[in-house]
């Protein structure tokens, strides 16, 4: 039951993303519009390039979508209302998002095209900066919960929420979230003025429609993953556990939409040297300053 | 494995990996259409790369055939449809002093305030491809709407913009990430010959894609500035010439650099002309720009040259 | 019991599936993949063994290590996509028998060796979590902060013999110097 609580869930914030993300692009809110563009995608042709990497152009976007609410799958939206609450919850949604990677890298090799290809290998530079950023972050959570369970660190953050209690974590993982979800400013993979596409460049049809809804479902994952570790998860007055869950997600997954609206793209090359001397000592200090405050603070 | 790579051409790196030659163009979404960039790549660093035009005009009057000078005019200014104005006026000044007819200053100042015009329209123009370029979708919505704003402005309307240009100016001067994108790429190496225009200007400065953005930003502000000094635009209208025969030349400069032409005009009929734009100049640029660079900082420098591939003239 | 029996043996067959599939195909990446989906499968086994933490980090680790590996391939590798067909075994014989031998030692252990009694009851996840970072960090602390620390070094070293001397030139570029002919 929860399953299909959470997967609706997932499914109707992923709309509600659409349409705002819709409503940016084209100034113009129009609900139905993902739906309508979804059908179109199954109405037209998915052409396949010339001498591809069969298995690798077919399994990619089915493996982004797999992976993405395999991460979903450990967030609670509510105390009881979560698909697997695992005992290693904090670490299981990292081994979920590792393989956005693997992912990525198969529909960059695929197609057999320069640009793709680029795409891909691109997103594991940009996985060399960004997976410190999300794992040390995390780490803090965890030791301020004293647990990996996402249930147990919702619960940790009754009174006062990680964001104020490690504001430095919040901003580091919330930074290389959005890499994560190759979101503008960190859409390197796809880069539509340099790489024409990039990973989506060859892809059409239903596949390309397959790789969108991915796409946005990694987005709600990333944000419901905020949610849980920095937002005090389901916590909040007045609105049910659920309401509060679905709230703060699509409101960090829109800020996550929004803030690449007002960015350059990143350079590759300032991207890893930012993330690693100056995001890896920050997220070193963020846990020693948590570590510090445990012990102290009762 | 060593006798497989032995021959092959060693990148900068050290390591031997197979070359790709990719094209990009002439319908790219980073590039202005119909400019053709052929880049080889060495993994995502550009090895060598060059430019070339599939829309450029040629430089050929046919043999024997002579143009009624209306008809020449309209034909420039419709095969340079990224600064067409620019051209038109070009014409009508190569065209009157060919006939003889001395400057009217009345004329000359409408004219100058239209070519004024529409730099900041292309500079506009510019901003917006940029910002497509470089996935910046705020700069390239609001550039777009100014630009086309501006073309159908009259002097007045232009100056109740001028807030909004400064605003954006200020607005780019401010955002995170774009100096570090732009800072240093796309150094051109001193006393680079055959610079033209903002690029050329640019030089004096840094001479990289910062500078050109800024250099282009300034020349927003010094534009508006000289036609609220002076007053309404005016269309180039060539003024009449009866049938007058002889030599002219004319040179202005166009938003993107100076751009010459000089012809010769029989009883009120174009016989020949030789036309010279800075785009012809800068194209060749291109290969130096990109060699060596990684794949996204080749392209920024390719884009902050400006280049129209009509305005490059084969 | 019999359902964990099953899901072993099934996550066991499909590493050894994808093992095979390394050897069987001519493309650098997919062999690369195909290693990463093997220890994944291994990842899955241990899940289905009821130890968590292993299985969830196994699964992890390997997702980024084989891309890793992949991308080096593909670097270094004249023919990664396999276009030419090249053939991934070599020095058949001595590959085989040690094989056939490193497999049997294998089997000798798992058959001979006294396991001890078969614990009825596994720790719950969180127990044998907190079990494991308590042996991590007590115990075996040095161990792995020694394993940690030269591991580290290697990568550093590594990549510092990698990396080609590079001067600055006077026009502001950078030229490599060769190090060595």
């Amino acid at each position: 039951m929860n399953f299909v609580i959470v997967l609706l869930a997932l499914l109707g914030s992923v709309w509600l993303l659409a349409v705002v993300e819709g409503w940016t692009t084209t100034g113009r809110l129009r609900p139905a519009a993902p739906l309508l563009s979804g059908l179109a995608h199954l109405g037209r042709e998915s052409i396949v390039p010339r001498t591809p990497d069969r298995v690798f152009f077919e399994t990619a976007p089915v493996l982004l979508l797999i992976v993405a609410v395999l991460g979903a799958a450990v967030l609670p939206l509510a105390p009881t209302l979560v698909i697997a609450d695992l005992a290693t919850g904090a670490l299981f949604i990292n081994a979920a998002l590792a393989y956005v990677l693997v992912a990525l890298i198969m529909a960059g090799w695929g197609p057999n095209g320069a640009y793709a290809m680029i795409g891909g290998w691109r997103f594991l530079g940009q996985l060399i900066a960004y997976a410190m950023l999300i794992v040390m972050p995390i780490t803090a959570v965890a030791m301020r919960a004293e647990s990996l369970v996402t249930t147990v660190i919702v619960g940790s953050q009754d009174g006062l929420w990680n964001i104020v209690y490690q504001p430095l974590g919040f901003v580091l993982f919330f930074i290389a979230a959005m890499a994560l979800a190759f979101r503008a400013p960190f859409d390197l993979p796809t880069a539509p003025g340099e790489l024409g596409g990039g990973v989506d460049a060859e892809y059409t049809g239903v596949r390309l429609g397959v790789l969108r809804l991915a796409r946005l479902t990694l987005v709600i994952t990333l944000a419901s993953a905020t949610t849980v570790f920095y937002l005090g998860g389901w916590h909040g007055p007045l609105l049910p556990p659920w309401a509060w869950s679905l709230i703060k997600t699509l409101a960090v997954a829109v800020s996550m939409l929004l803030a690449g609206r007002y960015l350059p793209r990143i350079r590759e090359a300032d991207l890893m040297r930012w993330c690693w001397t100056l995001g890896i000592p920050l997220a070193l200090l963020n846990i020693i300053v948590v570590g510090l405050l445990v012990l102290v603070v009762p | 494995m060593i006798e497989v790579t032995k021959d092959l051409p060693r990148s900068a790196d050290g390591l031997a990996m197979d070359w790709m030659e990719v094209p990009f163009g002439p319908v790219f979404p980073g590039l202005p259409g119909g400019l053709k960039l052929t880049l080889t790549l060495d993994g995502d660093g550009v090895t060598e790369g060059q430019a070339t035009s599939l829309v450029g005009m040629i430089n050929e009057s046919e043999e024997g055939k002579e143009i009624d000078a209306e008809t020449f005019i309209e034909r420039l200014a419709s095969a340079m449809p990224l600064a067409s104005v620019s051209y038109r006026l070009l014409a009508c000044l190569a065209i009157e002093r060919a006939a003889g007819l001395e400057n009217d200053s009345a004329t000359d100042q409408a004219r100058a305030v239209a070519l004024e015009c529409e730099r900041i329209a292309s500079h506009l123009g510019w901003l917006a491809q940029t910002g497509r370029q470089l996935g910046f979708a705020w700069l390239t919505d609001r550039a777009a709407t100014l630009q086309l704003e501006i073309r159908r402005a009259s002097g007045k309307r232009l100056l109740e913009l001028t807030p909004a240009l400064h605003a954006l100016a200020a607005r780019l001067g401010r955002t995170p990430l774009l100096k570090s994108r732009l800072k240093g790429i796309g150094i051109l190496p001193s006393g680079t010959a055959g610079l033209s225009g903002p690029v050329a200007r640019a030089a004096d400065d840094a001479g990289d894609a910062w500078a050109r953005l800024w250099q282009r930003l300034d020349e927003i502000i010094t534009s508006l500035d000289y036609i609220k000094a002076t007053g309404e635009p005016g269309l180039p209208v060539l003024r009449n010439i009866g049938r007058g025969s002889g030599t002219g030349e004319a040179t202005v400069e166009t938003p993107r650099g100076e751009a010459q032409l000089s012809l010769i005009l029989e009883h009120g009929q174009v016989k020949s002309y030789r036309l010279d734009t800075a785009c012809s100049h800068h194209i060749g640029l291109v290969a130096k720009l990109v060699e060596g660079r990684e794949l996204g900082d080749a392209l920024v420098a390719v884009g902050s040259l400006d280049l129209s591939p009509w305005e490059v003239i084969s | 019991m019999y359902a964990q029996a099953f899901f072993v043996a099934v996550f066991g067959l499909a590493a050894i599936g994808f093992g095979v599939v390394v050897f069987r195909t001519s493309s650098m990446v997919r062999s690369a993949l195909a290693l990463l989906f093997s220890q994944t499968a291994v990842g899955c086994m241990f899940l289905a063994m009821q130890t968590e933490f292993l299985g969830v980090l196994q699964i992890m680790m390997m997702a980024t290590e084989m891309s890793i590996m992949a991308i080096f391939m593909v670097m270094f590798m004249m023919d990664p996509g396999g276009l030419g067909g090249m053939e991934m075994t070599h020095q058949k014989r001595f590959s085989i028998s040690a094989g056939v031998v490193a497999g049997g030692a294998a089997i000798a252990v798992a058959l001979l060796a006294d396991w001890g009694p078969v614990t009825v009851e596994a720790p719950d996840a969180e127990m044998q979590t907190r079990a494991l970072g308590i042996e991590l960090l007590g115990r075996s602390m040095l161990i792995f902060e020694t394993a940690g620390i030269t591991i580290l070094t290697a990568m550093i070293a590594a990549t510092a013999v990698a990396i080609p001397v590079y001067t600055l030139s006077g026009n502001g570029g950078t030229e490599t110097k060769e190090t060595s002919e």
